[in-house]
Protein backbone atom coordinates (compact mmCIF):
# COMPACT_ATOMS: atom_id res chain seq x y z
CA UNK A 1 0.00 0.00 0.00
CA UNK A 2 3.00 2.26 0.40
CA UNK A 3 3.15 2.59 -3.37
CA UNK A 4 -0.24 4.36 -3.42
CA UNK A 5 0.92 6.80 -0.76
CA UNK A 6 4.03 7.65 -2.73
CA UNK A 7 1.94 8.17 -5.85
CA UNK A 8 -0.40 10.53 -3.99
CA UNK A 9 2.52 12.52 -2.61
CA UNK A 10 4.02 12.80 -6.07
CA UNK A 11 0.67 13.93 -7.48
CA UNK A 12 0.49 16.64 -4.85
CA UNK A 13 4.02 17.74 -5.67
CA UNK A 14 3.17 17.95 -9.36
CA UNK A 15 0.02 19.94 -8.61
CA UNK A 16 1.99 22.36 -6.44
CA UNK A 17 4.66 22.77 -9.09
CA UNK A 18 2.13 23.34 -11.87
CA UNK A 19 0.19 25.87 -9.78
CA UNK A 20 3.44 27.71 -9.07
CA UNK A 21 4.37 27.71 -12.75
CA UNK A 22 0.97 28.84 -14.01
CA UNK A 23 0.29 31.25 -11.16
CA UNK A 24 -2.67 29.31 -9.76
CA UNK A 25 -3.61 28.92 -6.12
CA UNK A 26 -2.45 25.65 -4.53
CA UNK A 27 -5.16 24.64 -2.12
CA UNK A 28 -5.41 20.82 -1.88
CA UNK A 29 -7.57 20.80 1.27
CA UNK A 30 -10.13 23.18 -0.28
CA UNK A 31 -9.83 25.68 2.57
CA UNK A 32 -11.94 28.83 2.13
CA UNK A 33 -9.56 31.59 1.10
CA UNK A 34 -12.11 34.19 0.06
CA UNK A 35 -10.55 34.56 -3.37
CA UNK A 36 -13.97 34.73 -4.97
CA UNK A 37 -14.33 38.18 -3.42
CA UNK A 38 -11.21 39.42 -5.22
CA UNK A 39 -12.54 37.93 -8.45
CA UNK A 40 -15.87 39.77 -8.24
CA UNK A 41 -14.69 43.09 -9.64
CA UNK A 42 -15.87 46.59 -8.76
CA UNK A 43 -19.39 47.68 -9.67
CA UNK A 44 -19.58 50.98 -7.79
CA UNK A 45 -18.72 53.11 -10.82
CA UNK A 46 -21.60 51.51 -12.69
CA UNK A 47 -23.93 52.08 -9.72
CA UNK A 48 -23.08 55.79 -9.57
CA UNK A 49 -24.11 56.22 -13.19
CA UNK A 50 -27.68 55.00 -12.53
CA UNK A 51 -29.40 58.40 -12.32
CA UNK A 52 -28.94 60.64 -15.38
CA UNK A 53 -26.98 63.86 -14.82
CA UNK A 54 -28.60 67.25 -15.45
CA UNK A 55 -27.00 67.42 -18.89
CA UNK A 56 -28.39 64.01 -19.82
CA UNK A 57 -31.84 65.07 -18.64
CA UNK A 58 -31.76 68.15 -20.86
CA UNK A 59 -30.64 66.03 -23.77
CA UNK A 60 -33.62 63.75 -23.27
CA UNK A 61 -36.06 66.65 -23.04
CA UNK A 62 -35.00 68.18 -26.39
CA UNK A 63 -36.56 66.63 -29.47
CA UNK A 64 -34.09 64.37 -31.20
CA UNK A 65 -34.03 66.22 -34.52
CA UNK A 66 -33.50 69.67 -33.03
CA UNK A 67 -30.63 68.22 -31.03
CA UNK A 68 -28.98 67.33 -34.32
CA UNK A 69 -29.74 70.61 -36.12
CA UNK A 70 -28.96 72.81 -33.16
CA UNK A 71 -31.72 75.40 -33.61
CA UNK A 72 -35.46 75.44 -33.17
CA UNK A 73 -37.67 73.66 -35.63
CA UNK A 74 -41.16 74.43 -36.91
CA UNK A 75 -43.84 74.03 -34.26
CA UNK A 76 -47.04 72.82 -36.03
CA UNK A 77 -49.28 73.79 -33.08
CA UNK A 78 -47.99 77.37 -33.14
CA UNK A 79 -48.58 77.63 -36.91
CA UNK A 80 -52.15 76.40 -36.45
CA UNK A 81 -52.75 79.00 -33.74
CA UNK A 82 -51.42 81.86 -35.90
CA UNK A 83 -53.51 80.74 -38.88
CA UNK A 84 -56.64 80.66 -36.73
CA UNK A 85 -55.88 84.18 -35.48
CA UNK A 86 -55.43 85.40 -39.05
CA UNK A 87 -58.77 83.92 -40.03
CA UNK A 88 -60.49 85.65 -37.09
CA UNK A 89 -58.92 89.01 -37.95
CA UNK A 90 -59.97 88.69 -41.60
CA UNK A 91 -63.57 88.39 -40.40
CA UNK A 92 -63.13 91.29 -38.02
CA UNK A 93 -63.48 88.99 -34.99
CA UNK A 94 -59.96 89.27 -33.63
CA UNK A 95 -59.08 90.36 -30.12
CA UNK A 96 -59.18 94.18 -29.72
CA UNK A 97 -55.97 96.14 -29.25
CA UNK A 98 -55.09 97.43 -25.82
CA UNK A 99 -57.22 100.41 -24.87
CA UNK A 100 -59.95 99.60 -27.40
CA UNK A 101 -61.85 96.91 -25.54
CA UNK A 102 -65.20 97.10 -23.69
CA UNK A 103 -63.68 97.90 -20.34
CA UNK A 104 -61.51 100.69 -21.75
CA UNK A 105 -64.64 102.25 -23.34
CA UNK A 106 -66.43 102.28 -19.95
CA UNK A 107 -63.45 103.93 -18.29
CA UNK A 108 -63.32 106.68 -20.95
CA UNK A 109 -67.01 107.60 -20.32
CA UNK A 110 -66.37 108.41 -16.67
CA UNK B 1 -39.74 61.81 -3.52
CA UNK B 2 -36.75 63.85 -4.60
CA UNK B 3 -35.11 63.48 -1.18
CA UNK B 4 -35.17 59.71 -1.44
CA UNK B 5 -33.38 59.91 -4.78
CA UNK B 6 -30.79 62.29 -3.32
CA UNK B 7 -30.24 59.88 -0.44
CA UNK B 8 -29.77 57.05 -2.90
CA UNK B 9 -27.27 59.09 -4.95
CA UNK B 10 -25.32 59.80 -1.77
CA UNK B 11 -25.30 56.12 -0.88
CA UNK B 12 -24.02 55.23 -4.33
CA UNK B 13 -21.15 57.69 -3.94
CA UNK B 14 -20.39 56.17 -0.53
CA UNK B 15 -20.26 52.72 -2.14
CA UNK B 16 -17.66 53.91 -4.64
CA UNK B 17 -15.50 55.61 -2.06
CA UNK B 18 -15.52 52.63 0.33
CA UNK B 19 -15.41 49.89 -2.27
CA UNK B 20 -11.69 49.07 -2.21
CA UNK B 21 -11.52 49.02 1.58
CA UNK B 22 -14.64 46.92 1.89
CA UNK B 23 -13.37 44.40 -0.66
CA UNK B 24 -10.10 43.96 1.20
CA UNK B 25 -11.83 43.60 4.56
CA UNK B 26 -14.30 41.15 3.13
CA UNK B 27 -11.47 39.10 1.68
CA UNK B 28 -9.55 39.10 4.97
CA UNK B 29 -12.57 38.15 7.03
CA UNK B 30 -13.60 35.29 4.70
CA UNK B 31 -10.08 33.83 4.42
CA UNK B 32 -10.01 30.88 6.84
CA UNK B 33 -6.27 30.36 6.40
CA UNK B 34 -5.51 33.66 8.13
CA UNK B 35 -4.99 34.32 11.83
CA UNK B 36 -8.35 34.44 13.66
CA UNK B 37 -7.47 37.78 15.21
CA UNK B 38 -6.86 39.33 11.80
CA UNK B 39 -10.18 37.99 10.56
CA UNK B 40 -11.95 39.31 13.64
CA UNK B 41 -10.48 42.77 13.15
CA UNK B 42 -11.49 42.78 9.50
CA UNK B 43 -15.04 41.81 10.43
CA UNK B 44 -15.20 44.58 13.02
CA UNK B 45 -13.88 47.10 10.51
CA UNK B 46 -16.59 45.98 8.09
CA UNK B 47 -19.31 46.43 10.67
CA UNK B 48 -17.95 49.89 11.50
CA UNK B 49 -18.40 51.17 7.92
CA UNK B 50 -21.67 53.03 7.36
CA UNK B 51 -24.58 50.93 6.20
CA UNK B 52 -25.12 53.05 3.09
CA UNK B 53 -21.66 52.11 1.79
CA UNK B 54 -22.87 48.55 1.32
CA UNK B 55 -23.91 47.83 -2.29
CA UNK B 56 -26.92 45.89 -1.07
CA UNK B 57 -28.29 49.04 0.56
CA UNK B 58 -28.61 50.63 -2.88
CA UNK B 59 -32.14 50.82 -4.24
CA UNK B 60 -32.89 51.30 -7.90
CA UNK B 61 -35.52 54.02 -8.07
CA UNK B 62 -37.56 55.45 -10.90
CA UNK B 63 -35.53 58.15 -12.64
CA UNK B 64 -38.71 60.07 -13.53
CA UNK B 65 -40.66 60.01 -10.28
CA UNK B 66 -38.33 58.53 -7.67
CA UNK B 67 -40.71 55.69 -6.91
CA UNK B 68 -38.97 52.78 -5.18
CA UNK B 69 -41.28 49.92 -6.13
CA UNK B 70 -42.30 48.37 -9.40
CA UNK B 71 -39.22 49.47 -11.35
CA UNK B 72 -38.33 48.06 -14.74
CA UNK B 73 -34.55 47.95 -14.47
CA UNK B 74 -34.08 47.93 -18.22
CA UNK B 75 -35.73 51.37 -18.51
CA UNK B 76 -35.13 52.57 -14.90
CA UNK B 77 -38.79 53.58 -14.78
CA UNK B 78 -41.63 52.67 -12.47
CA UNK B 79 -44.48 50.70 -13.96
CA UNK B 80 -46.78 53.68 -14.50
CA UNK B 81 -44.15 55.90 -16.15
CA UNK B 82 -43.17 52.90 -18.23
CA UNK B 83 -46.76 52.47 -19.40
CA UNK B 84 -47.19 56.15 -20.20
CA UNK B 85 -44.01 56.32 -22.23
CA UNK B 86 -44.54 53.01 -23.94
CA UNK B 87 -48.00 54.08 -25.09
CA UNK B 88 -46.57 57.43 -26.20
CA UNK B 89 -43.93 55.62 -28.25
CA UNK B 90 -40.95 57.01 -26.33
CA UNK B 91 -39.44 53.61 -25.60
CA UNK B 92 -37.92 52.07 -28.70
CA UNK B 93 -38.86 48.46 -29.26
CA UNK B 94 -41.73 48.47 -26.76
CA UNK B 95 -45.14 47.72 -28.20
CA UNK B 96 -48.50 47.03 -26.65
CA UNK B 97 -49.50 43.46 -27.24
CA UNK B 98 -52.77 41.63 -27.07
CA UNK B 99 -53.59 37.98 -27.65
Amino acid sequence: MSGVGVQLARKLQVAELSSRIFGNVFNPTGARQGNYILRQGFRGEHMVRYYPSLQDQNMVKLPRLSRLLGDKLVDPDEIDRLNALDRLRARGKGAPKKGEGKRAAIKKKR
Amino acid sequence: MKSRVLRDIKARQAVVSQELKRTLWRHLSRNTTLDPQVRMQAQMALSRTPREASPSAIKNRCIATGRGRGIFNQWKLCRFQFRLRALNGDLPGVDKSSW
